[in-house]
């Protein structure tokens, strides 16, 4: 509601701001379009540009040599990815140099003088910079987006049409919109153990929590009088970018997870499993926050192996209300596995797509983690796994891909018909005869998108321009607007600041969400009822958090890399938050410079 | 005085620089009050530090009074509405080094909202009447400072202004740039504008205002026509042409009879005269000839070598 009205208020702020200017609509456009020429012609623009055409011959050359280690798609990606972070860099730096010299240049050249003595405004002026620097950055990002395109497009020119289309085809990434469990599982899960030690924070929804400690060392652990010890379990909730959670799931009616006690140890196939293992523990959550009341563990859900070592595993095997499929399974050697997805009627795919469109030509896609396990290594490194993925159209089988890399997210893309009418999706997973290790694989975070129809990459990456200026005039306005009173130096190291200070708002989202009750997902933390200081603390940090730009927010690059369509939806957000600290920073600059001498 | 008559307006303007905290640091300028009517030449004298910068940079609204006010043609000098009917010549060519002789006058005709076509003439109209034709696109950081000035000269009058306000306008001119600076002036005058000026050349001054107001150390001390304030009204000065020594012995005790006669003498020209006529009598080569003789016809005066070349060129 507040972040709403301030964004009305800024808007009648900046619409005043407009109407200002269009009455200095002659002075404006010429000093804007001087701006643009001073701005090419100057050699700090030249000298970046020098600079910029090694550093990206080399990027090209350390592209080469990393396509022949990690493959051909690693390349395009990280290309694409390193592109992109280069143009941003190198306009956001040549805006800063540029704007942050030009009114404090003109002001001790005092060209000033001859400016305000024509019939242009002080608001006019500090306009026609903001327009020229604007205009001039996003030419030179469009200039670097079209070098970008032809360079990807020779990169990518001998690579599989699987790979074309994966990365270059821009699909529509939908984001579920309802509150549903679903987007529980598509953050985090995390156990606090003893209400002491949080493991694993970030951990992937699919991990298996692990804790194993030898006998005589389970006093760390914090065991209670009666040799307990306490745990809470909670979904992490998916979360926007300032660490607040999108969406909870009030009125859902026995919400409730269970837990399995597991192998930690990991016993090898064919081995007998300690006994306890396979028990499942039904755990009511709080709807709102998806925390679990404490439960505690004690000596039977300890698991003891031969060699003498203890541990506890516990793993999420369900979260009601029900989901797809939580099932996280082993495959072994020469072993096909089944998977089902039932119910995939219209209305279940509504609750996690923004639009529904059916028919031929329309895609799913399904996707699931994959995981090499051993003995001595839970996480083993990027191992390739060699997998046959099949799936069922019409009874026949059909054969989809074939390796996967170990760790990654892998997508397997399905024709919507293989949807049979009664609704299910039958896919196989299947582990070659005489694979060295046996893997996981857990559909827990699979999802069932219909895909839009693949965009153009050219107009895709138009649109990442788009919303990269949008980075770039935070920039130029904060540099202008601090150049009415600022010196170049100073009015520069803002600017840079502002660009870099992203990862600033971030922490002060995870400090927020530290403080207080509650823990980063909703848990308690122990450290007791919060005080005054705690209020005060936050307060001050939400504030901060608040007016510190984090131009992250404005960032297409991980978009563009993973080959999804930069929406409109972002574009507007990326608006909606550029408008924030337009409005202020030219606010600021007008006032100042309104009642400022120039002497 | 009717309001429609007066150009330029102050009453009581008082400027005191502030420090950062806001204590006074230096009164620039007392209770100013001067009425400068249209279509007059205002000198504004006085030595560095006077307050001459200050009055005009409070004129054009660049910075505001401390009390008092300052009106050009009717308005408050920080309307931005004000600013189509006035030029300005800073103390020194301020101007964007990168541009040329003709961007810069379009730089500047596109603030007024010019057309393209009508800055385009009006740029090059400037250039020709500036001599800065041979020049105009070389950037003006290639300007020699007597070029600079030229087309500092020219953006003022970009907009065809009513009220000029130039500032040291001859300041660092040789004295044929000078001289060329003063008949604009005078020429400029005759098209009715007014023009307020400031200098501590005082010769300058002289030769083209009208009326001067004298500052010193923020103060106003004299004001009034330059006739009026140069006159030493229990002197009388006599001049004779044609009086051999005989006569003058005559002439100068027939005058002691009726008056203490202080001085007898050949008068001298001035020394700016000596210096033109001999720059005169040895042109320089080239397109310099042009530019010599357009300056003479300016200055009404026929310049030595082009009578003869005229002569010849009539008689073949």
């Amino acid at each position: 509601m507040v972040y709403w009205l301030l964004q009305s208020l800024c808007f009648c702020i900046l619409a005043a701001m407009v109407i200002f200017a269009v009455k200095d609509r002659d002075g404006i456009r010429a000093i804007s379009y001087q701006t643009w020429k001073e701005a090419v012609r100057s050699k700090g623009f030249w000298i970046v540009l020098v600079f910029a055409i090694p550093l990206l011959f080399g990027l090209t050359f350390a592209e080469v040599a990393g396509s022949q280690k990690y493959g051909e798609e690693w390349k395009i990606r990280n290309t694409l990815e390193w592109s992109l972070r280069l143009m941003s860099l190198f306009t956001a730096i040549t805006a800063i140099f540029l704007t942050s010299l030009s009114l404090p240049n003109d002001m001790s050249e005092r060209r000033i003088y001859t400016l305000i003595s024509k019939p242009v405004s002080r608001w006019g002026v500090i306009c026609g910079k903001v327009v020229g620097f604007s205009i001039f950055t996003f030419t030179m990002l469009l200039l670097m987006a079209l070098f970008m395109v032809i360079f990807i497009r020779w990169t990518a020119r001998d690579a599989s049409d699987e790979v074309k289309e994966r990365l270059l085809g821009s699909r529509e990434l939908i984001q579920p919109t309802k509150s549903s469990l679903h987007t529980y599982r598509k953050a985090t899960v995390s156990i606090d153990l003893g209400l002491f030690l949080r493991l694993r924070p970030h951990s992937p929804p699919e991990s298996m929590f692990r804790f194993v400690t030898q006998t005589d060392q389970l006093a760390v652990l914090k065991r209670d009088s009666r040799g307990r010890i306490p745990v809470v379990i909670s979904l992490g909730r998916q979360t926007d970018k300032e660490g607040k959670p999108l969406n909870t799931d009030q009125g859902v009616k026995d919400s409730h997870i269970v837990v399995q006690i597991v192998d930690p140890a990991l016993t090898e196939p064919g081995k007998p499993l300690p006994a306890n293992v396979g028990t499942e523990m039904k755990i009511p959550l709080d709807p709102e926050r998806a925390v679990s009341p404490i439960i505690y563990l004690d000596r039977k859900h300890f698991v003891t192996t031969p060699n003498g070592l203890t541990s506890l595993g516990i793993r999420v095997v369900k979260v009601h209300p029900p989901t797809r499929s939580n099932k996280l399974d082993f495959l072994r050697s020469a072993e096909t596995r089944r998977w089902i997805f039932a119910g995939l009627n219209k209305k279940d795919i509504e609750i996690d797509s923004q639009e529904f469109k059916d028919g031929p030509g329309k895609e799913i896609t399904v996707q699931c983690n994959l995981r090499l396990m051993n003995r001595s290594n839970y996480y083993t490194g990027s191992k390739r796994i060699d997998l046959g993925f099949w799936y069922y159209r019409d009874g026949e089988r059909h054969f989809s891909s074939v390796h996967a890399r170990d760790g990654r997210k892998q997508t397997f893309v399905i024709p919507s018909d293989a949807v049979d009418p009664s609704g299910n999706l039958v896919i196989d997973l299947e582990c070659p005869e005489g694979s060295p290790h046996y893997y996981g694989y857990d559909g827990q975070e699979y999802t069932v998108n219909l895909l839009s129809r693949p965009r153009s990459f050219e107009f895709n990456v138009l649109k990442a321009v788009a919303m990269l200026s949008g980075q770039i005039i935070i920039i130029v306005v904060v540099a202008v607007s601090a150049s009415t009173f600022l010196s170049w130096p100073i009015t520069a190291l803002t600017a840079l600041f502002v660009y870099f200070c992203g990862s600033m708002a971030s922490m002060f989202g995870e400090i927020i969400g530290a403080i207080g009750s509650q823990g980063p997902h909703g848990a308690p933390t122990g450290s007791g009822e919060p005080t005054i200081l705690h209020h005060i603390m936050k307060f001050i940090l939400e504030m901060l958090q608040v007016v510190t730009p984090n131009l992250d927010r404005l960032s297409p690059m991980e978009m563009l890399s993973q080959g999804y369509s930069v929406t409109f939806g972002s574009l507007f957000s990326s608006f909606l938050y550029m408008n924030l600290f337009v409005t202020l920073s030219l606010s600021v600059g007008w006032v100042v410079f309104k009642y400022r001498s120039i002497n | 005085m009717s309001e429609n008559n007066v150009a330029i307006e102050t009453e009581n303007l008082t400027k005191t620089y502030t420090d950062f905290r806001g204590r006074p640091k230096a009164r620039a300028l007392q209770e100013l009050s001067l009425t400068i009517k249209k279509g007059e030449v205002f000198g504004l004298l006085g030595p560095n530090g006077s307050g001459k910068t200050t009055t005009i940079k409070l004129l054009l609204g660049l910075i505001f009074p401390t009390s008092g006010t300052a009106k050009v043609l009717g308005k408050p000098a920080t309307d931005v509405s004000v600013k189509h009917s006035i030029g300005f010549l800073p103390e020194e060519s301020y101007l964007y080094k990168f541009l040329d002789a003709e961007e810069t006058l379009e730089f500047y005709g596109q603030i007024f909202g010019m057309k393209k076509a009508v800055r385009k003439a009006k740029a090059d109209e400037l250039i020709k009447r500036l001599g800065l034709d041979y020049a105009r696109k070389r950037q003006v950081k290639e300007y020699s400072k007597g070029m600079a000035r030229r087309i500092g000269f020219a953006q003022a009058l970009i907009n065809d202004p009513e009220v000029l306000f130039l500032d040291e306008p001859t300041s660092g001119l040789d004295p044929i740039g000078t001289r060329e600076m003063k008949d604009l002036i005078l020429q400029l005058k005759d098209e009715g504008k007014t023009i307020l000026l400031s200098s501590h050349l005082l010769a300058d001054v002289q030769d083209v205002c009208d009326r001067i107001a004298i500052l010193h150390l923020g103060t106003l001390r004299k004001l009034g026509p330059v006739k009026d304030l140069l006159k030493i009204k229990d002197i009388l000065q006599v001049t004779l042409a044609g009086l051999d020594d005989e006569g003058k012995d005559r002439v100068a005790s027939l005058l002691a009879e009726h008056a203490e006669v202080l001085d007898i003498s050949h008068p001298s020209e001035s020394l700016e005269d000596l210096f033109l006529k001999t720059i005169q009598e040895n042109p320089r080569e080239g397109d310099q000839e042009s530019y010599r003789q357009e300056w003479g016809r300016k200055v009404g005066q026929v310049v030595p070598g082009s009578e003869a070349k005229k002569e010849s060129a009539e008689e073949s």
